[in-house]
């Protein structure tokens, strides 16, 4: 049975101008052990699928439909009576089971409050360590991600710590009370390019030590296939593509994906080939386009693309893909 | 940190020098003189006897010097409007009166402008907010005097549950502490709540949720803590303030104080009162200053004393 399983998942955020329709029904599984990548640009709802998920959604947002089932249990919104009984639940889970990587770790940790007692506190919330015990897990955490003296690292402050280093402070918090998920908000989008290889390298390390499930939101396409079992491709609040990261990178089907993967530089090319970034920008999403979300930007969309949302084809068990082009009736060249 | 301590001294008597200088000129530039205002009308000769008794018959720079070597002696002179007094004598005598209800003006202001503040940033209904941003708006704009004399009339005069004047007993500090703290209560409770605001929304706190933090901990330990800061920085002018009394309050209550002193010391132009009052008022916020900024590094460890 599967770890997580998101089905419908339908998230809003209540501005002045209207509801924003961030994510508009997305579904997906994820196995015991396995890596998930979710790829897509700035606002396509990667994000907000995994606040809506771990329950951290902003005051605004309100997950309007959809059901999450973790480790066998229905953590949906709405299976809840009020929003105290959620927060309650997804209290005693977060930071315990499931667990988050943050994007900025220039940001996310508190300035005033030190190092052990940020590292500590998923500890202290969740278990029934002394003070004593949770400073010692502590430190063996801080070893475990890779920060240097860390007797003396653990009483300084979060200023006292280079990007890099924080990033791992962040990841060691996340990874304190051993959770079964740990979704990664693009954990090194942050950071210089020789400490992105050394965090993702981190990552890899644990997962195979740890046979964690991750789910590793990203726009960085490399990030991806370093790491991940499976990739799935969202656009405008959808996954439009979705499938093992062979199926993907060699078996796209949706013009996107195609698009995105045109978009990389790839150094064997000589420069000959020029990056062919895809024109246009992503739908609002006050006003959702009630066709393909791609359609404005795709070079191959046809008459039907603009009047009704692509039905799913499917490919292979783990090849998923909703592009009218795909569809038997299609005509095909 | 004492060597920061000493260097803020030292900035402060720099600052206590230019103070000094500014209001020895400033009142003596004032028309007429401490004498002026008696109504018996002087003799000349009478007149340049007690210029001479104070010094004031002297070229006005030299005046100065003479002034500041008293001083530096611990000298401040006798208060011309009082002879016989000593300006020392007269601080030490209304400044603790003062000093008392200030401190409780000071704990009121705290207590009730950080409640209010942070049950305004993270209330969900509307209405709360409103009401204590309301209130706060008012207790800037309505003047301490006017807020003070409704207070009289409903709990002295109509209900009779509050004495009217002095500070003879622990009631008695009620409505003058209030009236005084009026103004810093609204000011506490503004800053508090934006600052709380601005605090909540930050990465930080989202993580602090992510860990499984209870949300009333979450508030306490990550929220509070940062949202403090410019608060702190605040109370320590304000507190230099309150202390140091308003003529208004003092004059409405009938209580001794130094604020009433001060005022009065200016319209006497009591040459020596208004300067050693003055200098001390200086020194007072010279402190609070540098107690704040402590306590303010002692709270957030990225500020370093001294760089």
């Amino acid at each position: 049975m599967a770890l997580l399983e998101v089905k419908n998942l339908c998230t809003e955020f209540k501005t002045d101008q209207g509801r924003v329709q961030a994510v508009r029904g997305v579904s997906f599984e994820l196995n015991q052990g396995e890596v998930l990548g979710i790829v897509g640009e700035s606002g396509s709802g990667k994000s907000q699928t995994m606040y809506s998920i771990i329950g951290l959604l902003a005051e605004n947002g309100i997950v309007s439909d959809g059901q999450v089932t973790f480790d066998g249990m229905d953590i949906s919104r709405s299976s809840f009576k009020t929003k105290k009984e959620y927060e309650e639940k997804m209290r005693t889970l977060r930071g315990n089971t499931m667990a988050m990587i943050f994007q900025d770790p220039m940001t996310f940790l508190n300035p005033v409050l030190t190092i052990e007692t940020q590292l500590t506190e998923p500890l202290i919330n969740h278990t029934k360590m002394s003070k004593a015990q949770a400073k010692e897990r502590a430190l063996e955490l801080m070893r475990l991600v890779g920060i240097p003296s860390p007797e003396k690292r653990i009483t300084q402050y979060p200023f006292e710590f280079s990007g890099g280093m924080r990033q791992r402070i962040v990841i060691a918090i996340a990874l304190a009370c051993n959770p079964k998920l740990i979704i990664a908000d693009e954990p090194t989008t942050a950071l210089d390019v020789t400490i992105q290889a050394q965090v993702l390298e981190l990552i890899d390390t644990l997962r195979k030590e740890r046979d964690s499930s991750i789910i590793m939101i990203t726009h960085d396409l490399g990030v991806v296939a370093k790491l991940c079992d499976r990739i799935a491709i969202m656009y405008g609040g959808k996954i439009v593509e979705i499938g093992t990261d062979r199926e993907i990178f060699y078996e796209g089907k949706h013009p996107y994906t195609a698009g995105l993967l045109s978009c990389v530089a790839n150094p064997e090319d000589d420069g000959e080939k020029d990056l062919s970034p895809i024109p246009g920008s992503p739908p609002d999403l006050l006003n959702p386009p009630k066709g393909c979300p791609f359609v404005d930007r795709c070079d191959k969309a046809m008459r039907i693309c603009k009047e009704r949302m692509p039905e799913v084809t499917v490919f292979s068990p783990t090849h998923q893909c909703a592009c009218w082009l795909n569809h038997s009736k299609a005509v095909k060249k | 940190m004492i060597k920061y301590v000493i260097k803020r001294i030292l900035i402060g008597c720099l600052t206590l020098f230019i103070l000094a200088t500014i209001t020895f000129f400033g009142v003596h530039a004032m028309p007429g003189d401490p004498f002026s205002q008696d109504n018996r009308i002087l003799t000349p000769e009478a007149y340049a006897a007690l210029e001479a008794k104070y010094g004031l018959d002297k070229p006005i720079e030299e005046q100065f010097v003479i002034y500041l070597s008293n001083a530096l002696k611990g000298d401040f002179g006798e208060a011309i409007s009082k002879p016989g007094q000593q300006v020392s004598d007269i601080i030490m005598h209304r400044f603790p009166v003062t000093a008392k209800l200030g401190i409780v003006a000071f704990a009121i202001a705290v207590g009730v402008g950080l409640a209010l503040g942070i049950i305004s940033a993270l209330t969900k209904h509307r209405w709360v907010n409103s009401l204590i941003t309301a209130l706060a708006t008012a207790g800037v704009s309505i003047p301490g005097f006017l807020f003070a004399m409704f207070m009289m009339i409903i709990f002295c005069v109509k209900l009779g549950v509050l004495p009217v004047m002095g500070l003879s007993t622990p009631k008695h500090y009620i409505l003058p502490a209030i009236a005084l703290a009026l103004s810093s209560i609204s000011m506490i409770t503004r800053l508090t709540r934006s600052s709380l605001k601005d605090v909540m929304n930050k990465d930080y706190i989202t993580l602090a949720r992510s860990k499984g933090t209870k949300e009333l901990m979450v508030i306490i330990k990550h929220g509070l803590k940062n949202a403090l800061l410019p608060v702190i920085t605040y109370c320590g002018p304000m507190f230099a303030g309150l202390i140091t009394g308003s003529m208004v309050i003092e004059t409405l209550f009938s209580i001794p104080g130094i604020g009433a002193e001060f005022t009065m010391s200016i319209t006497n132009r009591d040459y020596t009162l208004v300067m050693g009052l003055t200098l001390f008022f200086g020194i007072l916020v010279i402190i609070m200053n540098l107690v704040s900024d402590i306590v303010a590094a002692m709270v957030d460890p990225r500020i370093k004393l001294g760089k």
